[in-house]
């Protein structure tokens, strides 16, 4: 710790802090323009210049590390004279258009020219006049208000890893902008709004709704992803009209991704359910609360009592509160008698939870955000990280910018196969060869932990298991040339610490069980623990939803029992869940669901899903209801009602207690915070069971043939990653619909043109999407994201039930 | 005096490695490898040798700093970005005497254990370009570059990069940037390149003649050396005189010679005898000596006490028929021209004094013009992020202070009376 | 060029450092710094399109508009300037037609104002192309510019 003392104050700052740090951390407040605490210092703007006792020029305190006795003064008339001259300078090219930019109320040049400057500017300089670019779907430049502070550069290239606009030109005439002068065409993320100090960069939706004094703020947790951010988010008139990250505030510190940032509208779409539906004929019909519950409850108790509590069944949902799944678990256990509960984690979080228990013995794994940093060797096994978890997936470009060796396979050119130390491009699905490839180099060349590994059982079968697993065939498996295969192995087993992760998500399918097992086996091989492997739950509520247990109980089915066997349910009570579009194999969960006696639905809006059923309940979202998410990380988060509702929807977890009512049983409940109570109370046990090697084979998914010539990779986009984001209309103006992205050679040989329409077949079903050629899919495989309704992606898809990834083989035609 | 740093550059041929070998040039490699790296360093900081760049720091504490960390691979960068305008001292031995550099850096790069050496060469010299790089091709052809120089196991690797044309890269920080690959703005300091310089790495940033030093000190002995020239910072200096004089060119002389005897006895006196006006004693970056100070002596040690700096020892010389404003004006397009944009002072406040001086000098100044000068100087001087703007601050602030009246003159007769009538 | 980009990344430790030679290439082989020059040392040198527009831009050696068959750079700092550098520079203007930053009707120069090309002693002093001219008259200008064609 290093001791300074600052305007006459004594403070005590860590070794390394720089003299603003020092002074944040104790409340004394520096002018600056272009210091941002997740950047490495600029030193630009020149506003944070101090007095440093003995030294004769002014030193920038965003830039000066402290040092032991240093003597700091931030406010002098000397400070107070330069401060005003540089902020002179800024004003005279500035337009000061204040009345109307969004800016204005907490601009920072607004505040400091208020605090320093006289009304008088002894400069009268023209004004810039370059186009105000518009053209982009949901972020504004205008750089006449830019000060050239560099924020937005920086957070794009040294933050996000993007690098979509840069300064341009030298000195006086420098400018900010995409390369050439275009459109800003880029991930959307907006990070580079909330770090602009000026109005230079705006929110498109949020422009001319609201002067910033009329707004009042409120942190709740992002509804999207498992990270679990925290979001600021400005409510007028009881509407949410902008989203933002604050600097260093929650498990983000202030970052927020594209779905985070402006994919929050969703809850003011025009197709929001208003009141509950009863099915009349083809359509519905609306109902009273009532009315709705006392169908519901008249309906169940029939099936129930022609077929047994077994017929009936219910989904539940990762997007809702812990509250809302642990009613529904209650109201099916206590009120119905049935165990038939799952939710869509079956198709991604249940792989990961099963390689845990099997591998490490563990109930859950210790998911650390922070756990990139710092680590030797990251290898990321066939995952988009920065798609599925966008903020977590800035830790893994941190990691690599700070020198780890980031290891990334992946068939797609994705942003961290970008920014990664070594890109091996696999054949879609083959990671699971890979990893034993790796451990059989282990193996071989004695790289493993031989003391830890022989204490842990069937270290024999691991080495039986991976024996045929040569080089040369993991090089013909996976297509990675065997020199870079073996020595990217090397080095990543003989890296001083090391890290694997990779994501199993409902949408993806280049991965299965057997991937998981496959690098817990390695790190366990090699001496690592549990924390070493990085799979994160995927979204909100997923990790809270699963562990408190709302899966398939002891004696009850899971969802490819009930939906995807012959055998199945009767009735099915759907709480926030789209199986319809987002589970595999649509045609079969299509015709299980028509099949059905009874279907409820409670959502937010009519889904495809919602459309077949014969009560529909409108239900309230994140941000209109008391609730916790607990995040990938395990740790809970209160939700809290922050808007207000059109209509008459319903917190699913009073739905749920006010059905069971109906039907004639009390559930208590009677609040949010008696029902909290009673789930504190119940407290999962800890399974401490057994480490063990759990040797896997690698199985291919479909194999690609004459019929069906390519690979189908699905998965999730930056702007998309399941039913909400596709009901944002803020997401939707970036992207609107389902697309196949295809290789410029593949384009050729079935002549697709870029943005043509294709017909995309499997063995199960055929859907239509419009082509987009790009060389991020390499010849033989093609990609789909699988969220757009419309477009009915999983019509194409499949269910894995042997370890392996359920990728799925297609063929393709160009539409004339 | 002896020419070191000019030896044989008479000679037409004196970029020829042979003709280097014959009189007498890379035989000083050998004499240092019997040294130990340290026992080298030792004989700079001995020798008194300041850079020659513009700074004038102690040469050896630089290589100390670098030595010291442990940090491997360390990097040899030669500032071969001589953009300091009025300077053209570099020229010489990078067109003529090209393997005396490549000789000193062999030499240092031993001494600092680094063996990657990079010449950062300005992308206004193509013919220097031309004659490094064939210099560097013959120099491997005979064994002195490479992975196993004269059989000895010693590893240096020397690529010449060629700049674009950006002033500010003559900044170490900002040639370390632009060497990279990046926009040539200036880093922040700490770290010093010294620790963490290019690509993260120990990096010794030296001027092409601090360079060329080498293989004396090595030759005659750091004792020899410290006594050519003024004690406190010696050695032969090369000092390059342009403008109003008879002889301009490039002069070895020793260092701490005086202003008056460069201009007068080697430099031939101001141009058709005219009256001598001002002198820029050190680039454009110096601030501006009037005629009657000429008197002291040209080192890094004297010179600030008279109130400029030796920079690049570039003498710019300029007699009674030139306009002190129009001088100022043209100093100052330069400055805002060449800011890299970074900071705020010297982006914004070289293009006002730039556009003041404009007015002043077309006759259209105000009388306010010249306290408005003084004072975004003063607040350009001392806040900006690198020295750039501290030297425009500089020559603005000594310019109005020696020649205020011919600024009076101009804002009170709106017009400039140097300027011929057309 | 791809091929002779490869070359350069060779020299450094990592692949960005090859970006101002890379351009230098670019602008050999198509004239100036065109949008698809600059798509194709971005895409050789995998980096962010921006990266490299906004570093080409910030060096005044690069071209980013098209010019013409030979490229004067007149320098016009002071030593000069002093010595006349400003009389050739309206010459040029009176003669060819020529205005700094541009190129002749029939694309025979273009023009660039330099700051110091370190020919101070020989001053006032031009580079045409890559061949540095010195002592610089009114009369041998001429002379000089009339062996480029």
């Amino acid at each position: 710790m290093i001791t300074l003392t600052i305007n006459g104050k004594k403070v005590v700052v860590p070794v390394g802090a720089t003299i603003l740090e020092a002074a944040l951390q104790n409340g004394i407040e520096i002018p600056n323009l272009c210091y941002d605490k997740r950047l490495s210092p600029y030193g630009a703007c020149r506003l944070c210049v101090v007095e440093v006792e003995g030294q004769k020029k002014l030193l920038a305190a965003c830039s000066t590390p402290v040092t032991e006795g240093m003597e700091v003064k931030t406010e002098t008339p000397k400070l107070f004279k330069a401060r005003q001259t540089v902020l002179e300078l800024l004003l005279v090219h500035h337009p000061l258009d204040c009345p109307v930019c969004d800016k204005a109320g907490e601009c920072k040049l607004q505040d400091l020219a208020f605090k320093y400057c006289s009304t008088k500017s002894r400069f009268k300089g023209e004004k810039k006049h370059e186009l105000v670019d518009t053209g982009s779907p949901i972020v504004e430049r205008n750089s006449n208000r830019c000060i050239l502070c560099g924020k937005c550069v920086r957070v794009c290239g040294e933050l996000q890893g993007v690098g979509a606009i840069n300064l341009l030109g030298r000195g006086f005439a420098s400018k900010i902008s995409p390369a050439f002068e275009e459109t800003l065409d880029c991930e959307f993320c907006g990070q580079c709004i909330d770090a602009c100090p000026v109005g230079a960069l705006g929110s498109k939706p949020y422009k001319y709704s609201s002067r910033a004094w009329f707004l009042e703020a409120h942190d709740n947790i992002c509804p999207y992803c498992g990270v679990g951010c925290t979001v600021t988010y400005d409510i007028r008139d009881g509407k949410i009209i902008r989203a933002k990250g604050i600097e260093g505030k929650g498990i983000n510190e202030g970052n927020l991704c594209v779905k985070g940032r402006f994919g929050f509208d969703f809850i003011y779409s025009k197709t929001r359910l208003k009141t509950p539906l009863i099915k009349e004929g083809d359509g519905f019909k609306s109902a009273s609360w009532e009315e709705a519950l006392n169908h519901i409850a008249k309906k169940l108790k029939a099936i129930k009592d022609a077929n047994g509590a077994d017929a009936i069944g219910a989904i539940g949902s990762p997007r809702c509160t812990v509250e809302d799944n642990f009613m529904l678990r209650k109201f099916m256990k206590d009120v119905i008698g049935s165990d038939n509960i799952d939710s869509s984690a079956r198709f991604g979080y249940a792989k990961i939870q099963r390689a845990v228990e099997m591998s490490f013995g563990l109930e859950s794994l210790p998911v650390d955000f922070n756990s990139p940093l710092g680590k030797e060797a990251i290898l990321i096994i066939e995952s988009d990280i920065t798609s599925t978890h966008p903020v977590w997936g800035l830790n893994f470009l941190k990691a690599q910018r700070k020198g780890s060796f980031l290891i990334t396979a992946d068939t797609r050119e994705t942003k961290l196969t970008r920014h990664s130390s070594q890109w091996l491009r696999l054949k879609p699905g083959t990671g699971t060869a890979l990893l034993n490839g790796i451990i059989k180099i282990a193996f071989d060349e004695g790289l493993y932990d031989k003391e830890k590994a022989s204490r842990i059982s069937g270290l024999s079968f691991l080495s039986d298991g991976v024996k045929d697993y040569t080089s040369k065939k993991v090089s013909d498996i996976t297509g990675i040339s065997e020199d870079i295969f073996i020595n990217t192995a090397k080095r990543f087993l003989k890296a001083g610490s090391r890290l694997i992760s990779l994501t199993i998500g409902t949408s993806e399918d280049t991965k299965g069980l057997n991937t998981a097992l496959a690098a817990a086996n390695l790190l366990l091989l090699i001496g690592e623990g549990p924390a070493s492997l990085q799979m994160p739950a995927e979204y909100c509520n997923t990790f809270g939803m699963w562990h408190q247990g709302l899966r398939q109980g002891r004696s009850g089915r899971d969802i490819i029992s009930m939906l995807y066997g012959e055998d199945t349910v009767k009735a099915l009570y759907i709480m926030g869940e789209n199986p319809a579009v987002t589970f595999p194999d649509a045609s079969t969960v299509d015709k299980a669901l028509r099949g059905l006696d009874f279907l409820v639905v409670q959502d937010i809006m009519l889904t495809e899903t919602a459309k077949l059923a014969d009560v529909v309940l409108p239900a309230a979202s994140w941000a209109e209801k008391d609730g916790t998410f607990i995040c990938a990380e395990g740790i809970e988060q209160k939700v809290q009602k922050i808007s207000q509702t059109e209509g008459e929807p319903v917190p699913d977890w009073q739905i749920l207690r006010n059905l069971s009512r109906a039907m004639g049983f009390e559930v208590g409940a009677k609040d949010i915070s008696a029902l909290q109570d009673e789930i504190n109370e119940i407290k999962t046990a800890e399974r401490t069971a057994e480490t063990i090697f759990n040797p896997v084979e690698y199985i291919p998914g479909e194999v690609p043939d004459a019929d069906y010539p390519l690979t189908m990779i699905t998965g999730n986009l930056m702007q998309h990653s399941g039913a909400l984001s596709v009901m944002s209309r803020s997401l939707s103006h970036v992207l609107a619909d389902a697309f196949l992205q295809i290789s410029n050679a593949d384009a050729e040989k079935y002549n697709v043109r870029d943005e043509g329409f294709v017909k995309v077949a499997s063995r199960r079903g055929s859907v239509m999407v419009k082509a987009r050629i790009s060389d991020e899919v390499p010849q033989g495989s093609v990609f789909l994201p699988v969220h757009f309704p419309h477009a009915k992606i999983n019509t194409l898809t499949h269910l894995s039930l042997n370890g392996e990834a359920p990728l799925s083989a297609v063929k393709i035609e160009a539409v004339k | 005096m002896e020419k070191f740093l000019l030896r044989n550059t008479e000679n037409p041929n004196s970029a020829d490695i042979e003709e280097y070998i014959k009189t007498g040039g890379y035989k000083n490699i050998s004499k240092a490898f019997e040294l130990q790296p340290s026992d080298i360093i030792e004989e700079v900081k001995k020798s008194g040798l300041r850079g020659r760049g513009g700074a004038g720091f102690p040469t050896f504490m630089k290589w100390s700093f670098a030595s010291a960390d442990k940090k491997f691979p360390k990097y040899l960068i030669c500032n071969a970005d001589e953009g300091e305008p009025g300077t053209f001292k570099d020229r010489p031995i990078l067109e003529k005497n090209p393997h005396l550099l490549i000789e000193g850096m062999i030499i240092s790069g031993y001494a600092l254990k680094a063996e990657y050496g990079y010449i950062y060469l300005r992308g206004e010299y193509p013919y220097a370009y031309d004659v490094m790089n064939q210099a560097v091709r013959d120099a491997y052809d005979k064994g002195y570059l490479g992975d196993n120089i004269l059989g000895k196991n010693i590893k240096f690797n020397l690529v010449v990069h060629l700049g674009a044309g950006a002033y500010i890269c003559g900044e170490e920080t900002a040639l370390l940037d632009s060497l990279e690959g990046r926009r040539g703005l200036p880093r922040n300091k700490p770290p010093f390149p010294v620790n963490a310089g290019a690509w993260g790495m120990p990096t010794i940033v030296n001027n092409v003649e601090t360079l060329a030093n080498i293989p004396h000190i090595i030759e005659i002995g750091a004792d020899a050396y410290s006594k050519i020239g003024f004690p406190d910072c010696p050695g032969p200096k090369l000092y390059c005189v342009s403008g109003h004089v008879e002889k301009p060119g490039v002069f070895e002389l020793p260092m701490g010679i005086s202003l008056r005897e460069i201009i007068y006895d080697y430099a031939g006196g101001t141009k058709n005898g005219k009256k001598l006006k001002a002198v820029f004693p050190g680039g454009i970056s110096a601030p501006v000596l009037p005629a009657d100070s000429i008197d002291c002596a040209m080192d890094f040690v004297s010179l600030p006490k008279a109130g400029s700096m030796l920079g690049s020892a570039a003498v710019m010389v300029m007699d009674e028929t030139v306009c002190m404003v129009k001088i100022a004006h043209r100093a100052m397009k330069f400055f805002e021209r060449e800011s890299c944009g970074k900071c705020t002072p010297c982006r914004e406040g070289t293009e006002w004094l730039r556009k003041i001086l404009e007015r002043i000098e077309n006759g259209r100044g105000r009388n306010e013009d010249i306290s408005l000068l003084t004072d975004i100087s003063n607040n350009i001087f001392g806040k900006s992020f690198c020295a750039l703007g501290d030297g425009a601050a500089g020559v603005m602030k000594s310019i109005l202070k020696h020649f205020r009246a011919e600024f009076e003159e101009h804002i009170k007769e709106k017009r400039c009376r140097f300027k011929q009538k057309d | 060029m791809l091929k002779e980009i490869e070359d350069i990344k060779a020299k450094y430790p990592d692949t960005r450092a090859a970006l101002l030679p890379a351009l230098y290439i670019a602008q050999k082989e198509f004239g100036w710094l065109s949008l698809d020059a600059m798509k194709a040392v971005a895409n050789a040198l995998n980096l962010p399109e921006s990266d490299v527009r906004g570093t080409a831009s910030f060096y005044s050696m690069f071209r980013l508009k098209p010019a013409g068959r030979n490229l004067i750079q007149l320098c016009t700092n002071i030593s000069c300037m002093i010595l006349g550098a400003e009389r050739l520079r309206d010459l040029l203007k009176d003669r060819y037609g020529l205005l700094p930053g541009g190129t002749t009707e029939d694309g025979r120069f273009s023009l660039v104002i330099m700051e110091c090309i370190g020919a101070c002693g020989t001053a006032p002093a031009m580079l045409v192309n890559t061949d540095l001219y010195e002592n610089l008259t009114e009369h041998n200008i001429a002379e000089i510019l009339g062996k480029y064609k």
